[in-house]
């Protein structure tokens, strides 16, 4: 998985953790994002910054700023990121 | 969160339940002393129904045991089903034993069990709430270390003072001890959670997190007033602490009831 499906999978992943399946309906329910979560493989169609975007904020809808913070936490663990990579959202 | 409440079975079973522990309590006010222990046994009916149902909520909706949320609905079941417990061996005494207010009795083996469980259970609000981002600030860090010195001192003003350490008796030594320290700390919890982690918990969540917290407080205040009124000889079954307990178990029910669904 190249890094920004990586890092969806990372935020949907530690969502899970916290909030159980709710955090993979709101992912599926996610433009351009597309999930095989049995087998924690993610696809992005489309550009895939505003994706992540719009997945940050499907959680924010749910619990407000924490889940942001959870997200970047989750961004954080991905190998070779870097600030300037992030979406607008992780920053 | 109030949609998902109305639109909910479970809700109205809580509000019959309330509704004739209330008007059955006003009916003992008025000095109708009949079947006053089976009114305190038919209060735990609110708890119980309530503790099966947030369990059944926490594996339907959250994962049950595998997610944060799924623990916190669960333990707060078991704190729940615990009082439940409690009022059973409490009803036993009161009934079978002709044993007025029995403390300290097995009965607090099933009371006392609120204490770890809403501890659980408001560790668990703490980390679904993020107090781990609130730590990283100065103000999250003073909330944490105050609200706690601020809570011993509370019991300690109350009622820790107050306990003579006869250990003749330890069994009632530990409770007296155990109670007032026990039951204010899942309110604490809260408060920290609700001081130190406020402008973090946002979304749907925000006005189900709050009721919880209401809930903690709630029960800490009638935990309290049961504690003020056992240890000065006025506490009676059938009295305003029990309709205390009554509506306690109420509030936690319909705050349990707020996450069975996310209304879109």
């Amino acid at each position: 998985m190249d890094m920004y499906s990586q890092i969806v999978e990372k935020i949907v992943r530690q969502q899970e953790s916290i909030i159980g399946p709710i955090a993979i309906e709101r992912a599926e329910a996610v433009s351009g994002l597309s999930l095989d979560w049995p087998n924690h493989k993610v696809t992005i169609s489309g550009d895939q910054k505003t994706v992540i975007d719009n997945l940050v904020d499907q959680y924010k809808a749910l619990f407000g700023q924490v889940s942001v913070e959870v997200s970047k936490d989750a961004a954080r663990k991905v190998a070779g990121v870097t600030p300037e990579l992030l979406p607008k959202s992780l920053q | 969160m109030i949609n998902t409440i109305l639109k909910s079975k479970q809700t109205y079973l809580i509000l019959a339940l309330t509704a004739v522990i209330i008007g059955w309590w006003l009916v003992i006010q008025a000095g109708n002393l009949e079947n006053v222990y089976l009114f305190n046994w038919s209060y735990g009916l609110i708890g119980l129904s309530s503790a099966i149902y947030g369990w059944h909520i926490a594996r339907k909706k959250w994962g049950g045991y595998s997610s944060t949320v799924g623990k916190l609905l669960t333990w707060l079941g078991v704190g729940l089903f615990a009082q439940w417990v409690g009022l059973q061996i409490w009803t036993y005494y009161n009934l079978i034993a002709q044993v007025e207010v029995p403390y300290p009795s097995l009965a607090d083996i099933g009371y006392f069990g609120l204490v770890p469980a809403y501890t659980i259970a408001a560790i668990m609000l703490a980390k679904v709430c993020g107090i781990k981002f609130s730590l990283r600030s100065m103000k999250g860090k003073l909330v944490v270390v105050l609200f706690p010195l601020l809570a011993l001192s509370l019991a300690f003003g109350l009622f820790v003072k107050n306990v003579g350490f006869d250990t003749s008796n330890p069994i009632q030594l530990f409770f007296d001890l155990a109670y007032p320290i026990g039951t204010i700390i899942p309110a604490t919890i809260g408060l920290v959670v609700l001081f130190a982690a406020n402008e973090n918990i946002g979304g749907k969540m925000r006005s189900r997190i709050l009721w919880l917290i209401g809930a903690f407080v709630l029960q800490f205040l009638t935990e309290y007033l049961f504690l003020y009124r056992s240890g000065n000889g006025t506490y009676v079954n059938g009295g305003f602490v029990d309709l205390m307990y009554a509506l306690s178990y109420a509030v936690m029910g319909l705050g349990l009831v707020g996450f069975s669904q996310l209304e879109e």
